[in-house]
């Protein structure tokens, strides 16, 4: 166990062992995809303003699992260290307004996975989500890679259930559990209800997501 | 101000020009210059000053006098430098923004077009039947004298590239109605070939042979980033994305960053080197490799312009305000030389702002170095009436003999620049200040401290910081820079923060700086290195007022039967029953709290026992038409409602007072019950301040 766990370590060092991933995040304006991308990068909720040109970040996704109790608070230490873990994520953050949407595409190349939020508590804008996300998973370019469809907002009273969400989205059939393992030759395609202020949820579908990697 | 039709009067030891503080002897005609203390006669046509006829240049009410210098003047010249790579509804805006800028011109100004796409086109503008024009290489980088070769150009006759507008304006509207999206067809899974590179290069190249040392200025209009030849920012293949600030920070994956800010850089100090200035209209929407060309801007002092497209008002309006004529002539200057000359007191560290040194040494410059020092010159190519420059002076008695309390250190600016006539200009602006040594006197030190100022040569100082150290220093620096200047000026009892009071010229700082932290200068996340290296430029040429703006958003509340108030930056100002107005420079947002809204919809406003409410809804939009008057670049204007995807234009920019954290679990009522920020708050902020302050560090 010893011998393994050094042979592990050293492996990590040189980089063979380091998994990457390339994520697109993508979703109507609003959805949380800018606070989701700054929680699991500095661990904290700043409130974002619209994003307007695509922003590229890197980070590592244990950050995600062990929830450090370091506050971002002290005025004086706004700007943590990124802590460099064995997955490391390149993630696009994609404006959601519809002019932004034009640019999307551009960014297909090469990922390896999508993350579509949607507000969950934005029942007015389902039928624009759905659109979208529709569009998204009949793109040619982007046909075999898998989605997290990440349903945000649940802390709100009046959000909707999971149900009504997949139902929505006409997820209904389309998805393909949240087990582990998947039969060859399908797309894993899955919703999984989340509070990014509240730091739950995304979580799982994240680990979910990232088995495919 | 005073425009004087003679040559200015100059010492004959230092150069310094006669002004209200040189003493003078009207019987024997001389006069003492303040500076070096060298006694020189009068000019001949002073000979009739006296006592009870003081001319302009000597009265104490005019600190700021103009010269006009006996030259021959020559009408600017304008380059358009025309990207092709765009949609077609996209190039027909720009086009139809041109020709209407063509009209506001001046009619002897010299106009040229250069396209440019996969191939860079130079137009010839004096045939009028049929488009001529000469074909370049977009992936060469050709030399000046290369160009001037291929093109014949030769500066004493005039050349078909470069027309007056009363000439060639048939010729150029043809031209610009012919001009169709780059018709080279684009390869499966790449961008389009952008040339801007070599494009910029030539526009450099013709007005360095043709217009040396004369007003000229270069609009370069773009909507991508350059992908091939000199310059090149970003590969044409999509697979390759452009740089963010994580690349930036690491160094990771910046393949062609330090060649393109090279090239960029090189081709700005050689248009600047020749007195000619380079404007940037990026409309996008996403990064074009602004931070790579920021060089081009603000080492030629020209205008830039970040939007999403070109039919967007924010172009459109900004556009045709640079060529504004209501005020009979066009707001600008081209070819600006500022010169410092201060007394043996104090002597200047250096500038920051949109200018170059010239590298001249003089006995004003002292050995340390704050921004763009070691000289007492700096050229500004463009400049207009709200260009500003900051000046760092360095107190010379530190080590030495002390500056007698009480004196008066003189510091004289002139800036010589060729009026939009071609005439030449030189304004001379003479100061004297009255000294108190900040060692022994507080009180007046504190007295004449300017607040808004201060903070406005923080945030340049704090950005200029940037570009050669981490973020987290820079950050570290303005936390130091606050805490000493509390502890020296405000009042305590060593170890109790609750006695910790600042005098009223010093009460508001401390919140700049906690601003100047959270703003969208220093703080990156969420925005491109394309926007952030925008705003720094943009910041690095206003005014202080308008600088203020940008480091702490101004908010005003609009409610029933009450003129509007300034309100708090801060979640507490947010009300169902208000309208709330941002205005950040870059943008103002209309937010319409809950009610507002719901009665909106509602339709109140349409009835007429319900004037006060319409007038309610129209109220910000006097104030909003006033600061869309003014400003450059022109902002967005946006109106929501609370609690919308919009509205968090605004909340992003409160002080987060009320909010909760994500961490802390409460049970609803709290409230701010829809506001999550894990931000530091002002309170905290201050009260880190107090506890460090009075610790007496």
């Amino acid at each position: 166990m010893f011998i393994w766990n050094f042979i592990k370590s050293v492996l990590e060092w040189t980089g063979l062992l380091n998994k990457r991933g390339k994520l697109v995040f993508l979703g109507l304006d609003n959805a949380g995809k800018t606070t989701l991308l700054h929680m699991l990068k500095y661990d904290g909720v700043i409130p974002q303003e619209p994003t307007q040109m695509p922003s590229s970040l890197l980070f590592a996704l244990p950050s995600l699992f062990l929830h450090s109790s370091l506050p971002i608070s002290s005025p004086f230490t706004v700007y943590e260290e990124l802590k460099i873990g064995n997955l490391r994520i390149g993630a696009h953050d994609l404006g959601g307004h519809e002019e932004a949407r034009l640019v999307w595409k551009e960014y297909y190349h090469g990922v390896n996975a999508v993350v579509f939020i949607v507000d969950a508590v934005d029942r007015m804008r389902f039928p624009e989500a759905k659109r979208e996300l529709d569009r998204l998973l009949n793109d040619e370019s982007i046909a075999n890679v898998p989605f997290l469809v990440l349903g945000n907002k649940i802390d709100m009273p009046y959000a909707a259930s999971e149900d009504e969400l997949r139902s929505a989205l006409g997820l209904r059939l389309a998805t393909t559990g949240k087990g582990q393992g998947i039969s060859r030759g399908v797309r894993p395609l899955e919703l999984f209800m989340c509070s990014v202020i509240k730091r739950r949820g995304y979580g799982d579908g994240l680990r979910w997501l990232t088995q495919f990697f | 101000m005073p425009l004087l039709n003679c040559e200015p009067c100059a010492c004959t030891k230092c150069g310094a020009i006669l002004n209200p503080y040189s003493r003078v002897n009207f019987q024997e005609k001389l006069w003492v210059c303040p500076f070096c203390l060298e006694c020189s006669y009068l000019p001949p046509r002073l000979v009739n000053a006296a006592d009870d006829n003081i001319p302009q240049e000597l009265q104490a009410c005019w600190s700021t006098v103009e010269y006009l210098l006996p030259t021959q003047s020559t009408p600017p010249a304008f380059f358009y430098v025309v990207d092709i790579c765009m949609p077609a509804e996209e190039l027909q805006a720009l086009k139809e923004s041109i020709l209407l800028s063509i009209t506001q011109l001046p009619s002897d100004s010299y106009v040229g077009l250069i396209t440019f796409g996969t191939v860079v086109q130079v137009y010839d503008l004096t045939s009028t039947d049929i488009t001529k024009s000469h074909v370049f290489s977009g992936t060469k980088d050709l030399t000046v004298e290369q160009v001037a070769e291929m093109l014949r150009l030769d500066p004493r006759g005039g050349s078909p590239l470069l027309c007056q507008v009363q000439q060639c304006d048939v010729a150029l509207q043809t031209i610009l109605d012919e001009l169709v999206p780059d018709p080279w067809p684009l390869q499966e899974g790449c961008r389009a070939l952008r040339s801007t590179g070599a494009a910029l290069s030539t526009a450099v190249s013709i007005l360095e042979c043709l217009m040396p040392n004369l007003g000229a200025r270069i609009m370069l209009f773009i909507n991508g980033p350059c992908t091939q030849g000199p310059g090149m920012v970003l590969g044409s293949n999509l697979q390759e994305t452009m740089r963010a600030h994580v690349n930036i920070e690491t160094n990771t994956q910046l393949k062609h960053f330090s060649r393109a800010q090279k090239y960029y850089q090189a081709l700005a100090r050689r248009a600047a080197g020749k007195g000619h200035c380079i404007d940037a209209f990026m409309c996008a929407r996403d990064q074009i490799g602004f931070l790579e060309m920021r060089d081009l801007v603000e080492c030629t002092g020209g205008l830039t312009v970040l939007t999403d497209s070109f039919t967007q008002e924010v172009f459109k309006l900004s556009f045709s305000k640079m060529f504004d004529s209501t005020q009979r002539e066009l707001d600008m200057a081209f070819n600006g030389i500022l010169t410092v000359q201060t007394g043996k007191e104090f002597k200047v560290a250096g500038a920051l702002g949109h200018c170059v040194s010239l590298e001249r040494k003089s006995p004003s410059v002292c050995d340390y170095e704050v921004g763009i020092g070691g000289t007492c010159a700096w050229k500004m190519c463009g400049l207009n009436s709200t260009t500003t420059v900051a000046l760092f002076y360095e107190i010379t008695n530190q080590h030495g003999v002390e500056v007698p309390q009480g004196s008066f250190p003189v510091v004289q600016l002139r800036t010589e620049y060729t009026h939009p006539s071609g005439r030449r200009i030189l304004r001379v602006t003479t100061h004297a200040y009255q000294w108190a040594d900040p060692a022994k006197d507080l009180v007046d030190t504190g007295a004449s401290f300017d607040q808004e100022t201060a903070a406005c040569l923080v945030a340049r100082l704090a950005v200029h910081k940037t570009a050669t150290e981490e973020l987290v220093d820079t950050l570290r620096w303005i936390d130091r820079t606050l805490i000493r200047l509390v502890t020296k000026f405000a009042t305590y009892t060593k170890g109790d923060a609750s006695t910790f009071a600042l005098s009223r010229n010093f009460s508001l700082f401390p919140q700049f700086m906690f601003y100047l932290r959270r703003s969208r200068f220093l703080r990156l996340f969420n925005h491109t290195p394309d926007e952030t290296a925008y705003f720094r430029t943009v910041l690095n040429r206003e005014t202080v007022l308008n600088m203020l703006t940008m480091i702490q958003p101004s908010l005003l509340t609009y409610q029933f039967g009450q003129p509007p108030t300034p309100s708090l930056l801060d979640y507490s100002s947010i009300n169902p029953e208000h309208i709330l107005l941002l205005d950040n420079y870059f943008r103002l947002v209309v937010m319409h709290g809950t009610t507002v809204a719901f009665w909106r919809s509602q339709g109140y406003q349409n009835e007429p026992s319900h004037a006060h409410f319409k007038a309610l809804l129209e109220a910000p939009n006097k104030d909003i038409q006033d600061i869309v008057q003014e400003r450059f670049p022109v902002p967005s204007v946006l109106i929501c409602d609370q609690n919308s995807s919009q509205a968090r234009f605004v909340v992003s920019q409160l002080n987060p007072s009320l909010a909760q954290q994500s961490r802390v679990d409460t049970s609803g009522g709290a409230p701010g019950e829809n506001y999550f920020s894990d931000d530091v708050t002002l309170k905290k902020f201050m009260d880190y301040l107090m506890t460090l302050a009075v610790q007496g560090q």
